[in-house]
């Protein structure tokens, strides 16, 4: 566990991006499985990461996971990313999950009526993006680490990003990469196969996609059976960094991706329990001075130029070699947030 | 030719053939104590030129459009009259009330619809309320039929959607019966069409029937 490092992404990365997005499911991941996007993303993130300005709202972040231990040689094992404004350049749509009561007393009946609404909602909201890690580390807090130390970061340096935190999940697809809720609503305005339309669609705003789209509710009652059971349904590949965004107290309730109908959770930064229980720690230089409990946490040094998390072993104050894994001296102040995904009673 | 007797009832005029072969209630306005609805078809186009999509999508919107026309209801005919006669007698009673509107116009809205019922199956399954209304309403809806009359449907667009549908969403085979007769009622249609009625663009709200319209001459 205190092999692992995640830090930005550096442009040596791009070899291990390129074998992450072809490793992860076509249209799953939201890594490009294209070398030259992968490298555009990698330049954009260092300068996001570099650039002393104000938020313009248009930065993504990609951190990478290395493995540390002897013999790994700093293997990259995940990535995960940031996009500071969902649809920067345009409109982010999403369906709303709505519930309206049909009634008449005449013929007795009273029925609550799922509706979906296309809306925008989200636009302008921090988007986590970008989850992979390599099956090997699944099992274990690597995934925790490479999740949860986003939002360290965004917790750091609030005025770059959003209050409101969300993340699209893939939706449920068959063997054959068809998605039912695909078939039921977007095939009948594109004509085409999900996997066809993901590749027309590439890299375009799904803003410009939506124009295609009704733009009146959708009548979850008027669609067969099998797009109804995939509305809101996670694929295999999303449910491990869906379970950790869970545990972190994101809304999964409330929206869907309009096109695959995978859950989009959204959530108030400040209600999220990595940053209600975060707190800053000060490293401290005489190792005899570092006593008292300590507890297993993500530890980070949040300076933006300069982020690192780790996993540790962190009490009131943290030790010189502890800190060092993170690039921290003593007398510095980084910050914490326990491990451990249920919280205290 | 068979005469044709008028007797006023609360509802409007009774006409009927004083042969007995059809007979047909005037209603001078409807909808004006409980109101009627019916779905407005209409067309919507989503195009993309970049993706080289240009999809037609025909569109369903429920609303009170007929709201203060005039209508035919009630269209009967005698038992055991074959198409074509079924289809003489009840133009003849069309024939006499739009007479009768043209020359009375105040008297009643500046249209006159009929509704007919929609097309069914051999097991009498409407493939327009299976996609639609039985979405909405979990129980028969022959049954609500026979408790409220054609009030029914009133009732029944309380629990229907009020926003634009697209009828693409409710599979191919409503989206194929959608405006089609009921094999009963195609002598109706036929002297309808005859009688100078458009070609439908709205439909009944259960069983997606059509509603065909004629505007009054002296009204327009």
């Amino acid at each position: 566990m205190n092999h692992l490092l995640l830090r930005p992404v550096a442009e040596a990365d791009l070899p291990t991006l390129v074998r992450m997005a072809a490793a992860s499911a076509d249209g799953i991941s939201s890594l490009p499985s294209d070398e030259a996007k992968l490298a555009t993303r990698i330049s954009a993130s260092l300068q996001s990461f570099a650039s002393p300005d104000d938020a313009s709202g248009e930065e993504t972040y990609l951190f990478v996971l290395e493995d540390t231990a002897a013999g790994r040689a700093g293997r990259v094992v995940g990535c995960s990313g940031i996009a500071a404004s969902a649809g920067f350049f345009d409109r982010f749509y999403s369906y709303r999950n709505e519930f309206v009561v049909h009634a008449s007393a005449a013929l007795g009946v009273s029925r609550r009526m799922h509706t979906l609404h296309l809306c925008h909602d989200l636009t302008g909201a921090t988007l986590l993006t970008s989850f992979y890690l390599d099956p090997d580390y699944e099992q274990g807090p690597a995934a925790q680490l490479l999740s949860r130390a986003r939002l360290l970061f965004i917790r750091a340096h609030a005025e770059r990003f959003s209050e409101r935190i969300a993340a699209e999940s893939p939706g449920i697809t068959d063997a054959a990469g068809q998605s039912p809720f695909w078939d039921a609503v977007g095939r009948r305005f594109f004509g085409m196969d999900y996997p066809q339309a993901e590749v027309i669609v590439g890299g375009r705003s799904k803003a410009f996609i939506a124009d295609l789209m009704p733009p009146s509710p959708i009548h979850v009652a008027l669609l067969p059976e099998a797009a109804q059971w995939a509305l809101g349904q996670l694929h295999p590949v999303g449910e491990l960094p869906f379970s950790i965004l869970q545990d972190e107290g994101f809304d999964a309730d409330s929206y869907v991706d309009i096109f695959d109908g995978g859950p989009t959770v959204e959530a108030p930064l400040a209600s999220l329990r990595s940053v209600r229980l975060a707190r800053e720690v000060v490293v401290q230089g005489d190792d005899a001075l570092v006593r008292g409990p300590s507890e297993l946490a993500l530890l980070a040094c949040t300076e933006r130029a300069r982020f690192r998390a780790v996993l540790a072993d962190v009490g009131a104050q943290v030790d010189a070699a502890t800190a060092a894994r993170v690039g921290a001296q003593p007398g510095e102040r980084l910050v914490m947030t326990p491990l451990q995904t249920q919280e205290a009673a | 030719m068979s005469r044709v007797l008028t007797t006023p009832e609360p509802a409007g005029l009774r006409l009927v053939l004083a042969d007995g072969r059809a007979s047909l209630l005037l209603v001078p306005r409807l909808g004006l104590a409980l109101p009627r609805y019916h779905f407005r078809l209409g067309r919507v186009v989503h195009a993309a030129a970049e993706l080289d999509l240009f999809r037609v999508q025909t569109t369903l919107l429920l609303g009170n459009d007929h709201t203060g026309s005039a209508e035919l209801a009630e269209l009967r005919t005698a038992a055991g009259l074959s198409e074509a006669d079924q289809g003489a007698a009840l133009s003849l009673l069309i024939a006499a009330a739009q007479a009768r509107l043209s020359e009375r116009p105040a008297d009643f809205g500046g249209w006159l619809v009929a509704e007919l019922p929609g097309w069914v199956d051999d097991a009498q399954r409407s493939p327009f309320w299976q996609a639609l209304g039985a979405r909405f309403y979990p129980a028969d809806p022959a049954e609500a039929e026979r408790r409220f009359g054609a009030d029914w449907r009133s009732h029944l667009a309380a629990l229907l959607p009020r926003q634009t549908l697209y009828l693409s969403f409710l599979g191919e085979e409503a989206e194929r019966r959608v405006l089609d007769v009921n094999e009963q009622a195609r002598p109706a249609l036929t002297a309808l069409q005859a009688a100078g009625f458009l070609p439908p663009v709205h439909a009944r709200i259960d069983d997606g029937g059509p509603v065909l319209a004629w505007p009054v001459p002296s009204a327009r």
